[in-house]
């Protein structure tokens, strides 16, 4: 089994790991950490899994060589650039709601806010 | 709640655990048990194609800044209404006194960032120029020169950085940059080979590498502002 | 193609516009529908002359994005155009300019899921569509408006990454991102993780649109986001689940 395919499973590894951080961290922070772990492992999974072993870099227009693909690179890099802003945004909405409550415990934010809304439907 | 000696643990992450060890296994069982059909891949032909062009060296330049150039204007799109979002809040007040802040920042960073600076920001640039030729692109030279702006900021005092880059004409650039985006994605979809070959006077290629350097540059350089003067807050 | 250019470009320019020059916001948005109205028609004529068709944006062939243009997509994307007019009427030049630059990015985007036919482009434009109504939810800057974002944020994000898994299972196999050459290329292939990675996809596209079974905590119920959803645009009027 070549090395790319190990690294494969690994990187679907750590995508478990990042969802298990995400379902059960009760700490906003953490959860956004672990959704970071989430999709750079996604990325790397992503770029592995076309990968024969023994291509190079696209570059130069050289021939008799054996190329990587590189439409999975081009993707990815969109990717990693809508994370960036997914995570900043996260973090912003993270921020105000901390400055609001002083807590960045989930159940007790949860609570405020559905305090917060009962009071203002009624 | 299952406990065994000293931890305990809940029923609901035992399940949660399970679930994802599931989607684990599965998934890595396809990825070694699964293979390749023997179709001619669509990768290979952006390598025999994108060589054709007559100055572009790097195939993966070739596939997000000329044949699926559409989904690059989405993505620059996305940061913009990131920095956009970061816009809108921006008048949260600021619980950092900035005479009085918990960080103090030493001379070594001080002296350290006033040379280092000019080295990152030509490293920015030549990567941003030279997208086509070899690794790089716009969004790594982008990148590189927004955070060492950032270095800039941490050692000098974030307000004095942020008066220096008015925010205004930043913005007006970002914007133009974006409409520069959408002219060439219309532009492209009608004449497509002519455009990237040779236009007399302007080459697309270097109007796309730097306005992509360009957006992401002010991009990185606003969110990464925005953080630093509410550095503590969280 | 020239109708998802005009409209996509026509909602774009006018987004950009009203932010930059907030005096005449109401009047690029107007000009944006109109834009998009003629991009429409275009279309439509189009397809009574021709049937519907499979296009590769720019003419690149296999190497570019597909599009298509169908009844479904000119369904979808002329029930935009229409949504969009009555939320003119409603709105009448009450918000700020920023207002005004979400809601036709929105529109934007909503108009090119409708013609898109190709996977990645789908991925592209589904999550700037999530991003933007997102920033729509969290407008007012209330508390509740603020959790409600950050809940859809943190789950929408997990789900692309699903669906960016599948992806990968399914060009493995396939060669291919657009529709019609990757449904050429995989007759009759049965494989494992190609079903899988359809699955993924499907799971994350669900996730996406309101099945949570991976609720990462969230509990509070939907209501919060529709309810300040239905004030900006109550022609949307959904009843809280």
């Amino acid at each position: 089994m070549s090395a790319n395919l190990i690294v494969s499973a690994i990187s679907i590894v750590i995508v478990c790991v990042g969802v298990i951080g995400l379902i059960l961290k009760r700490n906003l922070l953490l959860k956004l950490l672990s959704l970071n772990i989430v999709n750079t492992a996604t990325i790397l999974f992503f770029v592995l899994i076309v990968y024969k072993p023994g291509d190079r870099a696209p570059i130069g227009p050289v021939t008799g060589v054996q190329f990587a693909d590189p439409l999975p690179q081009a993707l990815v890099l969109t990717s990693i650039v809508i994370n960036f802003g997914v995570l900043a945004l996260s973090l912003l909405f993270t921020m105000v709601l901390v400055k609001r409550y002083h807590t960045l415990d989930l159940r007790k934010i949860e609570g405020f806010v559905k305090r917060e809304f009962e009071e203002e439907k009624s | 709640m299952i406990s065994m000696g000293r931890y305990s643990v809940s029923l609901k992450a035992v399940y949660v655990v399970l679930v994802i060890a599931l989607f684990g296994g599965l998934t890595i069982g396809a990825i070694v048990t699964g293979g390749r059909a023997e179709v001619s891949r669509v990768g290979s032909l952006y390598l025999e194609k994108g060589f054709e062009f007559p100055n572009i060296e790097n195939a993966v330049f070739g596939v997000y800044g000329m044949y699926r150039f559409y989904d690059t204007l989405f993505e620059l799109l996305i940061f913009a209404t990131a920095v956009l979002g970061i816009t809108i809040f921006s008048d949260l007040e600021s619980s950092l006194d900035s005479e009085k802040s918990g960080l103090v920042e030493s001379h070594v960073v001080s002296a350290s960032a006033s040379f280092l600076y000019p080295a990152i920001a030509v490293f920015g640039i030549y990567l941003a120029f030279s997208a086509h030729q070899g690794p790089g692109g716009g969004f790594a030279g982008g990148v590189i020169g927004g955070t060492g702006i950032l270095l800039l900021a941490l050692a000098r005092g974030a307000e004095e950085t942020g008066r220096k880059f008015r925010e205004d004409s930043m913005k007006r650039v970002e914007y133009l940059v974006l409409f520069i985006a959408l002219l060439i994605v219309v532009l492209g979809a009608f004449y497509p080979d002519t455009i990237y070959r040779n236009l007399p006077g302007i080459s697309v290629i270097t109007v796309v590498n730097i306005s992509i350097g360009l957006k992401v540059f002010i991009g990185t350089w606003a969110i990464l502002h925005f953080f630093v003067k509410h550095r503590g807050e969280v | 193609m020239i109708a998802l250019l005009l409209g996509v470009g026509a909602y774009l320019s006018g987004g950009i516009l009203s932010l930059l020059f907030t005096r005449h916001r109401y009047r690029f948005s107007l000009l944006s529908w109109v834009g998009a109205l003629t991009g429409i028609s275009l279309a439509v004529s189009g397809f009574l002359d021709s049937g519907s068709v499979v296009r590769t944006l720019g003419r690149w062939g296999i190497l570019g994005i597909e599009i298509k243009i169908d009844e479904t997509t000119l369904l979808f994307a002329g029930l935009v155009v229409i949504l969009n007019f009555f939320t003119l009427i409603y709105i009448r030049g009450s918000k700020k300019g920023s207002f005004y630059c979400l809601y036709n990015f929105l529109l934007a985007s909503t108009f090119s899921i409708a013609f898109s036919h190709d996977l990645f482009n789908l991925y592209v434009t589904i999550e700037f569509m999530s991003l933007v109504s997102i920033l729509l939810i969290g407008y007012e800057r209330k508390a509740y408006q603020i959790y409600a974002g950050a809940k859809y944020l943190i789950i929408s994000s997990l789900a692309m990454s699903l669906y960016l898994i599948g992806l990968g299972f399914v060009y493995r196999v396939g060669g291919n991102l657009g529709i019609r050459e990757l449904a050429r290329s995989l007759e009759g292939i049965e494989e494992f993780s190609l079903s899988l990675g359809l699955g993924l996809m499907v799971a994350g596209l669900a996730v996406k649109g309101g099945f949570f079974f991976l609720a990462c905590g969230f509990r509070t119920p939907t209501p919060i986001a529709l309810r300040s959803f239905r004030r900006f645009c109550p022609v949307w009027q959904l009843s809280p689940a």
